[in-house]
C-alpha cells in the first residue's frame, strides 16, 4: 500500500542521519504514562535506594571500599554523558575537572579552615567556573576540534600544574589529617554523588533547557534559526558536567590521600567516562550506570592483568560501537520490542502454514 | 642563530611526524585519535625488525611500512568506513578503542620502559653555519621535504591521487563517476600509516618509545595540521616550523619546562581564533 510513500523522502529510514538522534524516545520523553507503572516504578527507585543507602550495614569493608570507586565512576560517567550524549560535544578532556576538583578541594583545606562539606562545594563551584571559562573557547569550536581542544586543555593544565610551586609541582599534595574521612562516610558521599548527579541529569534534561540542549545536537543551525543560542545552551551544560565531575574529583581526593597532576589529570578519567556511556548506552540515564558497573566489574574479575583488561575494555567499545550503537541499555530496552516483533512473524508464519 | 637552525630542522621533524595525519584529515574528514600509536607502533615495529636482523632503523622501513599498510587498510575498510555513513562521532569513538588497544599491546610486548632506536646518525652532529645540529634532525628536514613534494606531487599527477582528491571534494558525485571510494578511503588510509613510518623511526632515533607517548604526539601533530591549514599538504610543514620556533623561542623565554605548555596553548588559541588554520584552505 502508500502507506511508506507517505513518509517524505528526507525521513525515509534508509537516509542516514548526521549527528545521534535521540535514540530511546522512551527513556528521553518521560515517565510510564499509567499511574501503576508510575507506582511501579516508584517502588523499584525506592528499593534501590533504601539497598543502596543501607549499604555499609551488609558489606563487608572490602566491598564498601570498592563500592566508593565505583560510585566515583558512575557518577563522572553521568556527568559526563550530559554534555557528552545529551549535548552530542565529545569532550575528551574531562580529566581537568577531576584534577581541578581534586587540587580545589586539597587546597582549600590546607590553606583555609572550612568544614569539609564546605571545601567540596567550593571544589564543585570552583570547578564549574573553569568549565564555563574553558568552554567560552572551546564550544565555539564543532565536532572534532571541540574534541581535541579539550584534551589540549587538559594536557595544557597538568603542564602548568606540573610547574606549580603552590600545588606542589610534580611530588603533589596530601589530605591534611584532620580531613581524612572514614570509609563509610565515603560510601554515603558516594552514594548520594550517584544519585544526585543522575537527579540533576533527569531534572536537566527532562526540562525545556533540555529539549533545547538535543536541538542543537542534533542540528545546531536549525536550533539557531528557531531562536536557540546554541552557544549558550552547551555552555550551560558544560559547566553543569563540570561542576558534578568536580564533586567526583574532590570525593576521590578523599580516596587517593594523595594528589599528583599525572593521574589527576590523565585523559585516564575520559577514557572510563567514553566507555562507561558509549558501552552502556550513550544519551540515557541507565546507560552510564550500566557501563561504569561493568567495565569496572570486568577490572576487578581481572585484577592483575590490567592490560588485558585494556584490551577487552577496547575491544568491547569497537564491537559496541560498530553492531550496537545503542549500548547494552539500547539492545535491553529494544527487547521486549524485538521479541514480540518475532513473536507475531512466528505466529504469522504459523497461520500462513496451517493455512496453506 | 643557534635557536633559528635547530628550530627549523625540528620543524621538520614535527612535519614528518604529521603528514599521515594531515593526508588522512584533508581526505576523508576524519580525525585519528590513534595516529599518535601508529607512529608509537612504527617506532617498535622498527626496533623490532632493526634488533632481529640488524638492519639500520632507516633502512627497516622497507619492511616497516607494508607492515602498517597491512594493519591500515583493513581498519579503515572494516570498521572506519561503515561507522562514517553515522555521521563524524563513531568512527572518532572506533579511533580512540584502536587507540586504547594499540597502548595495550605495546604495553604487553615492550613494558613501559623507554626504548629507542639506536643509529650513528642519532648522537652526531652536522656542523650547519656554525651551529651544530643532530644528523638525526638533518634527515628528518630533509625526508619531510621530499616526503611532502612526493606526496603534493602524487596528489595533483597522479591518477590515483586524482581519484582521491575526487573522493575528497564530494564522495558522492565520485562514486557515480567510478571511483571506488571505499578503497580510495581503505587506500588513503594505510597510505597515511606508511608516511607516517618515517616519523615513527625519527622518533625512536630522536627521542624515545614509550607505550603511551602516543598521546602528546597526536596532540602535536594536530597542532601542526591546525597551523598549517587543516588538511593542506604543503601547510604542514610550515606548521611543523611554527611549532618548533614557538617551542625554541617560547622554551627560552620561560624555560624548558614550559614547552608542552606552549604548544597547546597554542593549539588552543588558533583554533578558538582561526577554526579553519593558519594557512590555506582545501586538501593540495
Amino acid at each position: 500500500m502508500s502507506g511508506e510513500e507517505a513518509i517524505p523522502a528526507h525521513e525515509s529510514p534508509g537516509t542516514p542521519v548526521r549527528g545521534r538522534r535521540p535514540v530511546l524516545p522512551g527513556i528521553a520523553s518521560g515517565v510510564p504514562g499509567t499511574p501503576a507503572a508510575r507506582a511501579r516504578l516508584a517502588v523499584v527507585v525506592a528499593v534501590v535506594l533504601a539497598a543502596l543507602f543501607a549499604g555499609p550495614q551488609y558489606l563487608s569493608v572490602g566491598n564498601v571500599v570498592l563500592a566508593i570507586t565505583l560510585f566515583n565512576l558512575m557518577a563522572m560517567a553521568q556527568a559526563w554523558n550530559l554534555i557528552g550524549g545529551y549535548g552530542g560535544q565529545f569532550s575528551l578532556g574531562h580529566g581537568l575537572f577531576v584534577g581541578a576538583g581534586g587540587y580545589t578541594m586539597v587546597l582549600v583545606l590546607l590553606h583555609t579552615g572550612v568544614p569539609v562539606a564546605a571545601a567540596i562545594l567550593i571544589a564543585g563551584a570552583v570547578t564549574a567556573g573553569i568549565g564555563a571559562l574553558a568552554g567560552i573557547p572551546l564550544l565555539r569550536l564543532r565536532g572534532v576540534y571541540f574534541s581535541v581542544g579539550t584534551l589540549g586543555v587538559m594536557i595544557a593544565a597538568q603542564a602548568w600544574v606540573i610547574n606549580w610551586e603552590w600545588a606542589g609541582r610534580t611530588a603533589g599534595i596530601y589530605l591534611p589529617s584532620d580531613a581524612v574521612l572514614g570509609f563509610s562516610t565515603q560510601y554515603y558521599m558516594g552514594a548520594a554523588l550517584v544519585v544526585g548527579t543522575t537527579a540533576i541529569a533527569v531534572v536537566t534534561v527532562r526540562s525545556r533547557y533540555g529539549l533545547r540542549l538535543m536541538a542543537v545536537r542534533d542540528d545546531e543551525n536549525a536550533a539557531q534559526e528557531l531562536g536557540v543560542n546554541g552557544f549558550r545552551v552547551k555552555l550551560t551544560a558544560f559547566a553543569i558536567s563540570a561542576f558534578l565531575v568536580g564533586l567526583s574529583g574532590a570525593l576521590n581526593a578523599f580516596e587517593q590521600l594523595n594528589l599528583e597532576p599525572y593521574s589527576a589529570f590523565n585523559i585516564f578519567w575520559a577514557v572510563n567516562m567514553i566507555l562507561a556511556c558509549v558501552i552502556g548506552g550513550m544519551s540515557t540515564f541507565v546507560g552510564p550506570l550500566i557501563g561504569a558497573a561493568l567495565i569496572f566489574e570486568l577490572q576487578q574479575q581481572l585484577q592483575g592483568y590490567q592490560d588485558l583488561t585494556a584490551l577487552i575494555e577496547g575491544a568491547i567499545l569497537l564491537a559496541v560501537i560498530r553492531f550496537a550503537p545503542d549500548g547494552i541499555w539500547g539492545l535491553l530496552y529494544a527487547l521486549p520490542k524485538s521479541l514480540r516483533v518475532l513473536l507475531r512473524r512466528l505466529r504469522q508464519q504459523d497461520r500462513a502454514a496451517t493455512g496453506a | 642563530m643557534t635557536q633559528l637552525i635547530n628550530a627549523i630542522f625540528l620543524g621538520g621533524l614535527y612535519a614528518a611526524v604529521s603528514l599521515g595525519l594531515t593526508l588522512v584529515f584533508g581526505v576523508m574528514r576524519l580525525v585519528n585519535l590513534a595516529h599518535g600509536e601508529i607512529l608509537i607502533g612504527g617506532g617498535y615495529l622498527a626496533l623490532f625488525f632493526s634488533g632481529h636482523l640488524g638492519l639500520d632503523p632507516l633502512v627497516s622501513l622497507v619492511l616497516v611500512v607494508p607492515a602498517l599498510m597491512l594493519i591500515a587498510y583493513p581498519v579503515q575498510r572494516l570498521l572506519l568506513n561503515p561507522l562514517m555513513a553515522h555521521g563524524a562521532e563513531p568512527p572518532l569513538v572506533a579511533t580512540f578503542g584502536l587507540s586504547i588497544i594499540a597502548q595495550t599491546l605495546f604495553l604487553l610486548a615492550y613494558t613501559s620502559n623507554d626504548r629507542s632506536l639506536s643509529a650513528s646518525y642519532g648522537l652526531t652532529g652536522v656542523n650547519i653555519l656554525g651551529t651544530d645540529v643532530r644528523a638525526v634532525l638533518v634527515i628528518a628536514f630533509v625526508g619531510a621535504i621530499v616526503l611532502v613534494a612526493a606526496t603534493h606531487l602524487a596528489l595533483t599527477r597522479l591518477r590515483f591521487g586524482m581519484a582521491l582528491r575526487a573522493a575528497a571534494e564530494d564522495p558522492e558525485a565520485a562514486v557515480s563517476l567510478g571511483i571506488d571510494v571505499k578503497h580510495v578511503y581503505a587506500l588513503t588510509f594505510a597510505i597515511g600509516a606508511a608516511v607516517t613510518a618515517f616519523g615513527s623511526v625519527l622518533i625512536g632515533v630522536a627521542f624515545s618509545l614509550t607505550p603511551t607517548a602516543g598521546l602528546t604526539w597526536l596532540l602535536r601533530a594536530f597542532t601542526v595540521i591546525v597551523l598549517g591549514g587543516m588538511g593542506s599538504i604543503v601547510g604542514t610543514l610550515a606548521g611543523g616550523m611554527m611549532i618548533a620556533f614557538a617551542e625554541q623561542y617560547g622554551a627560552l623565554a620561560f624555560g624548558p619546562q614550559y614547552r608542552d605548555l606552549i604548544v597547546f596553548s597554542l593549539l588552543v588559541i588558533v583554533l578558538v581564533i582561526r577554526p579553519q588554520g593558519l594557512l590555506g584552505k582545501k586538501l593540495a
